[in-house]
């Protein structure tokens, strides 16, 4: 991107003033670095969000922001409850895609001696990749009830504790779904995809708690130098790809039949409240259900696994966050407190100290905030602060963010098995059923995570907490 | 001459086919589609699922045709390697043939899933003689 388009308000903060259509500006977190190779067409995208009816404040990109489709991916708009509008786009087709971290209590060590046996039985456990199908049918009646319940069902049908659900945002159960507004397409793909991975960057990740950056919050969080955690980064499945790919196409026929002039297709919304709106907000949150309770049944899994091994350990949830998500949230801004719809598309919701949506043992320090990384150099595990709220609506980066095509990255690293080979040498155990998938996700094809991270920190967005660093992947 | 390929995206990948008919280019991106998740050649024609589609416009018949291709093989684990497709321009309507087979992890090197199509980078129109059809799809 070239900077000069951007006005530097501090090493980590750049405005573009409104100019054209932008109702708000469109600002940029992150360091000159990451800017200057970040792609012009973050720019006009994020300058496009910041056009829409009811924006409020800004159109925000995260530190690891790059070109998406409508919104950037890394992009925050907040939208007036009367006025404003809701994007399907703005949401992305993998509805409630994101990240939990367990704690296993486990030295590096100890799984180092067992490490290729675990990946091994995971790999045949957990449903990955193209054309995979999950531990379950799912039929009509039962599917409304996870579509209501999200990980409170899977919970109640015996996948994983009661006391996960508290380390889940919206306790694992997110309200206002409506599975009515599940079309049967969707339904049909939803059917035999609990409980799977699925493919492109998600993943089930052995990390090493590599580096501890905050004690106080590690302590709570508790994580431990040395001991072994594991990351689960998956979505809402079919379900929430199918409702998006319809919903998109509605919003993109009601958009020009009302007239909503929009810069670029593929941002088609429509009013909040209108009929679609409310429609598509039902099956969103339905979708984010499918999500929680999709996250919920890997972990089951996982610890099926660990049991086999390690009887005696317990697997417990620091937290679960999504990063494709549209949420009613109150907000403060401009001395008003009021409802604002949130999207966050790659982004993750970061809420500070005190906010009554936290755990009460989270309230002291804030949120757990999950930077999933490339399975060649390593995640980090941050917390909300309180100037997150008045810096971009409580929202932070979600990944090392891309900044290299697949297609390049391709051309690049054209033998996966050469790469899975070079990891092993660094003692990282990778496991895919696509060559293909590990050369599209090379290490080399994301941003630098520590730059990322300290952007994070730096722009005030979430404070650095713990570094982790892989040991076995499983890439879908 | 009708042909396929993919093109770049910064985080998804884009489809493209062309043709000297649009039905050709229909098809082709049919081909382009399944390349990323199995190599083509890989497969054998051996199940025959058909097709029909209605739409208001050309970019939605584009739209609908790759989206009922991802639904195929979300649902039935199909993936094709051939396309039969006849096509009207007005009313925007579509027939199609697709023959293919069940994924198999033991015989198909196989890449990524496809969640849906996208509108970014969407186009239906005739180039130089030739139709073309694309679109970035979300991986």
């Amino acid at each position: 991107m070239d900077i000069r388009l951007l006005e530097k308000v501090s090493n980590y903060e750049w405005h573009v003033a409104p100019h054209q259509a932008m109702k708000v500006p469109a600002i940029f977190f992150g360091s000159e670095e990451l800017l200057k190779n970040m792609d012009e067409k973050a720019y006009q995208q994020l300058c496009n969000v910041a056009t829409l009816p009811g924006i409020v404040k800004a159109a925000f990109a995260m530190p690891d922001a790059h070109w998406g489709y409508g919104f950037p991916i890394g992009g925050v708009a907040a939208f007036d409850p009367e006025e404003g509008v809701i994007s399907a786009g703005g949401v992305g087709f993998d509805i409630s895609c994101g990240v939990r971290l367990l704690t296993t209590g486990l030295p590096k060590t100890e799984l180092e001696k067992v490490k290729d046996k675990v990946i091994a039985r995971l790999f045949k456990k957990v449903p990955a990749g193209v054309g995979s199908h999950g531990v379950m049918i799912l039929e009509s009646k039962e599917m409304d009830r996870m579509l209501m319940g999200g990980a409170k069902w899977a919970v109640q049908k015996g996948y994983g504790l009661e006391k996960d659900l508290e380390r889940i945002e919206e306790h694992g159960q997110m309200q206002g779904a409506v599975p009515a507004e599940i079309s049967p397409h969707a339904r049909e793909r939803q059917r035999d995809e609990m409980g799977t991975l699925g493919s492109g960057n998600h993943y089930l990740e052995l990390q090493e708690v590599n580096e501890i950056l905050d004690e106080t919050a590690a302590g709570i969080f508790g994580l431990k130098k040395g001991e072994v955690v594991i990351s689960i980064h998956c979505g809402s499945r079919g379900l929430g790809h199918q409702i998006g790919t319809e919903f998109l196409k509605m919003m993109v026929m009601e958009a020009e039949r009302i007239g909503l002039f929009l810069p670029d297709r593929e941002l088609a919304c429509v009013p909040i409240q209108s009929q679609t709106g409310q429609s598509y907000l039902g099956a969103m949150r339905a979708a984010i259900n499918c999500a929680l309770a999709n996250r919920q049944i890997i972990t089951h899994l996982v610890r099926e696994v660990f049991k086999e091994f390690f009887p005696s350990l317990s697997l417990n949830l620091v937290y679960d966050v999504s990063h494709n998500t549209c949420k009613e949230e109150v907000h403060t801004f401009q001395n008003t407190t009021k409802k604002l719809f949130v999207h966050r598309k790659g982004a993750t919701r970061a809420f500070g100290p005190g906010h009554e949506e936290l755990p009460v043992e989270f309230r002291e320090i804030g949120q757990p905030v999950l930077i999933g990384g490339s399975m060649g150099t390593g995640s980090y595990v941050l917390r909300g602060t309180k100037e997150s709220e008045s810096t971009a609506f409580s929202s932070a980066s979600h990944g090392a963010g891309r900044q290299m095509s697949r297609s390049a990255a391709l051309k690049t690293w054209t033998s996966g098995r050469k790469l899975v080979d070079e990891l092993a040498h660094q003692g990282i155990l990778v496991k895919s059923i696509s060559d293909r998938g590990i050369s599209e996700e090379a290490p080399g094809a994301y941003k630098d995570i520590h730059e990322v991270a300290l952007s994070t920190e730096s722009a005030h967005l979430a404070n650095k907490v713990a570094f982790l660093t892989p040991l076995a992947c499983i890439k879908g | 001459m009708a042909q396929w390929e993919h093109f770049s995206h910064g985080s998804d990948i884009g489809i493209r086919g062309k043709g000297h008919s649009l039905a050709e280019a229909f098809e082709m991106i049919g081909m382009s589609l399944t390349a990323l998740m199995v190599k083509p050649e890989e497969i054998t024609p051996q199940e025959v699922v058909k097709a029909e589609i209605h739409s208001d416009n050309l970019d939605f018949l584009l739209y609908d045709w790759v989206n009922r291709l991802i639904f195929e093989t979300a649902t039935k684990h199909l993936i094709f390697a051939n396309f039969q497709v006849s096509l009207s321009q007005d009313p925007p309507r579509l027939l199609a043939l697709m023959s293919g087979e069940k994924i198999d992890p033991s015989k198909h090197d196989l890449g990524v899933e496809v969640k849906g199509a996208t509108f970014t980078e969407l186009k239906v129109q005739k180039d130089n003689g030739l139709w073309l059809c694309q679109c970035i799809v979300d991986v």
